[in-house]
């Protein structure tokens, strides 16, 4: 099979796609964001630990991969790391949260939002950043993840007892939102005066877990304040939400943002069908069975299959992966997935065909 | 509609309705007037806890509004328990469940033991972050019929397949079945493990639990 050379950068082609001009093809962005540690050869917990490692391992893997984007996070407990959270490091793989930061709500009044100069390992997610920027940031975007409102409040109360909160104690849960969503904002600017794009990573505030309610209720107030910060530098709002995002997509759009990334239980086909009038999406190449499990042909015919329904998508689709790609996905498999967007998305955005 | 059928339906609304307080209230009351606990406990508070998790299935109610409802089914429960003949409880089979280890995301496999309780089997949670041997260990002690094992991380997805490995190893396989779940989790992978059976959310675990343990009754 022939491949197609590409024609434009990564960020030529990305800023083509974000004003609405042609491109080479399709951008693609496998969520690289543990693997680039098997990149460069070091253990996980080595490139989670220190920022330098971080930000070479990411150069190395979009030196490797070509891909459009670079995606800078760990794991999405950055920030209630920084808020006081305690994280558990395992040798090779990512990290994972120990004690969640707040034994009660009780001490809600004294939270203070994260500095990230100071509180825990944001210092080093800047310095990975920069180092990126600095080696290939003239040819491609640097993203940076920080987590998003629900995320961090869940992981600072513990999952369960944030979930039950909701309800018993709806005000201070408005008030922990508050503080995190400052944390976030705080985080936005750090990332942008590093050189990066800021994109949310929203795990807990997926549909899988809430309604549509508690997501109109307690998420859209703090995503809004969080976009008018990213708007303000001139930068499109990107979010990310995990597992299925249908029940909470009315309101997940009503938010307003540029840009969103949806998981692979969501579907682009429904997608395209009931909002691609409405907001560009990116997905959503199944990560276990196919990136991790699957043969680079496998991933070929997915992708395939994901450019045809993404390309029912109005308002513009990129190719994805549904979330991050699992750190031991076999290298021939991401490169299969890039290689699509050569081989099955030449000459993108495609006419759409009613 | 007679008094007792007023108390229990409104134990279950109260369950369904996650108001615990009103759950604890009206399980006494009911046992008070004399109604029999296994039908408190069957056609009051399960009852309840089976409108949530249809609500659940549904698309109306999602994790917090589960949580509150399991909350008036074990606040109701601990009232009823006393009362109870002692082998009611475990007599529709027993699960022991846990998050494999290297994951500590057990929301899921909370959401799964919650529905599981409610529909009136006896449950063994392992928590999370569980060692594979603690699996088979529990399983024996307890003489559990499944063995229900879930991750949301695709580094621990390989851990359910060394559980099963380890049963093999100790000529135990076919004691126990095996039910896994997890947002990784395919039917494919499954197989591939030599599980029995796979779950793509918990109200499917608990039709699964249901089928396998029906079909033991029969056979046996």
């Amino acid at each position: 099979m022939s491949v197609p050379q590409d024609r434009m950068s990564p960020k030529e082609r990305v800023n083509a796609f974000l004003t609405g001009q042609p491109m080479d093809r399709i951008p693609v962005a496998p969520l690289l964001l543990n693997h680039p540690a098997r990149v460069l050869g070091v253990p996980v917990k080595q490139t989670n630990t220190n920022g330098e490692l971080l930000g070479k391992a990411h150069v190395a893997a979009y030196r490797r991969y070509g891909q459009d984007f670079i995606t800078i996070l760990t794991c999405t407990a950055n920030l209630s790391e920084a808020m006081g959270a305690k994280l558990f490091f395992p040798e090779d793989d990512a990290a994972r949260i120990d004690q969640p930061g707040l034994k009660s709500l009780d001490e809600v009044h004294d939270l203070r939002p994260a500095d990230p100069y100071k509180d825990g390992r944001l210092p080093l997610y800047l310095e990975a950043t920069e180092l990126a920027v600095r080696e290939v940031g003239n040819e491609v975007f640097v993203i940076t993840l920080p987590p998003g409102p629900i995320t961090v409040a869940a992981q600072l109360r513990g999952v369960d007892s944030f979930m039950r909160e909701i309800y018993k104690d709806p005000e201070r849960i408005h008030k922990l939102l508050d503080v995190c969503t400052q944390s976030i904002i705080n985080f936005v600017d750090a990332i942008v005066k590093a050189g990066g794009v800021p994109c949310l990573a929203e795990p807990v505030g997926s549909g899988s877990l809430i309604s549509k309610k508690v997501f109109r209720d307690f998420n859209v107030p703090c995503l809004k304040r969080i976009y008018e910060r990213i708007h303000s530098y001139g930068l499109p709002a990107l979010i990310h939400i995990c597992g299925n995002a249908r029940p909470i997509m009315e309101p997940w759009l009503d938010s307003g943002p540029d840009l969103i990334s949806v998981d692979w239980p969501t579907g682009l086909d429904w997608y395209a069908e009931n909002y691609g009038d409405r907001c560009p999406a990116l997905g959503n190449v199944t990560p276990a069975d196919t990136m991790l499990l699957g043969t680079p042909e496998k991933v070929r015919e997915e992708a395939r299959v994901c450019i045809e329904q993404g390309s029912r998508i109005k308002k513009g689709y990129i190719l994805g992966s549904g979330c991050e790609v699992p750190l031991n996905s076999p290298p021939e498999n991401i490169d299969a997935l890039v290689e699509a967007a050569r081989i099955y998305g030449q000459n993108w955005p495609r006419p759409i065909a009613n | 509609m007679s008094e007792r059928e007023e108390l229990l339906g409104a134990l279950a609304k109260a369950v369904v309705d996650m108001e615990e307080d009103a759950a604890v209230e009206l399980a006494r009351k009911a046992l008070d007037t004399g109604i029999d606990a296994s039908e408190v406990l069957f056609d009051g508070i399960l009852k309840g806890m089976g409108m949530a998790s249809d609500l659940y299935d549904s698309g109306e109610y999602f994790v917090p509004e589960l949580l509150l409802c399991s909350d008036a089914l074990y606040a109701g429960l601990e009232v009823v328990k006393p009362h109870l003949p002692k082998e009611s409880a475990s007599g529709r089979g027993r699960v022991v469940i846990g998050v494999v280890q290297g994951d500590t995301h057990d929301i899921g496999k909370n959401i799964v033991r919650i529905m599981l309780d409610g529909a009136g089997f006896e449950v063994i949670d392992l928590g999370r972050d569980v060692p594979y041997d603690t699996f088979v260990n529990a399983a024996i002690e307890n003489g559990a019929d499944i063995i229900a094992m879930s991750t949301l991380m695709t580094t621990s997805m390989d851990g359910m397949g060394t559980v099963i490995n380890r049963l093999l190893e100790r000529g135990l396989r076919d004691r126990f079945k095996v039910l896994v779940g997890g947002a990784p989790i395919s039917p494919a992978f499954a197989k591939k493990i030599g599980a029995d059976g796979y779950a793509r959310n918990a109200p499917a675990a608990v039709e699964l639990v249901k089928s396998w343990l029906s079909s033991q009754v029969t056979a046996a």
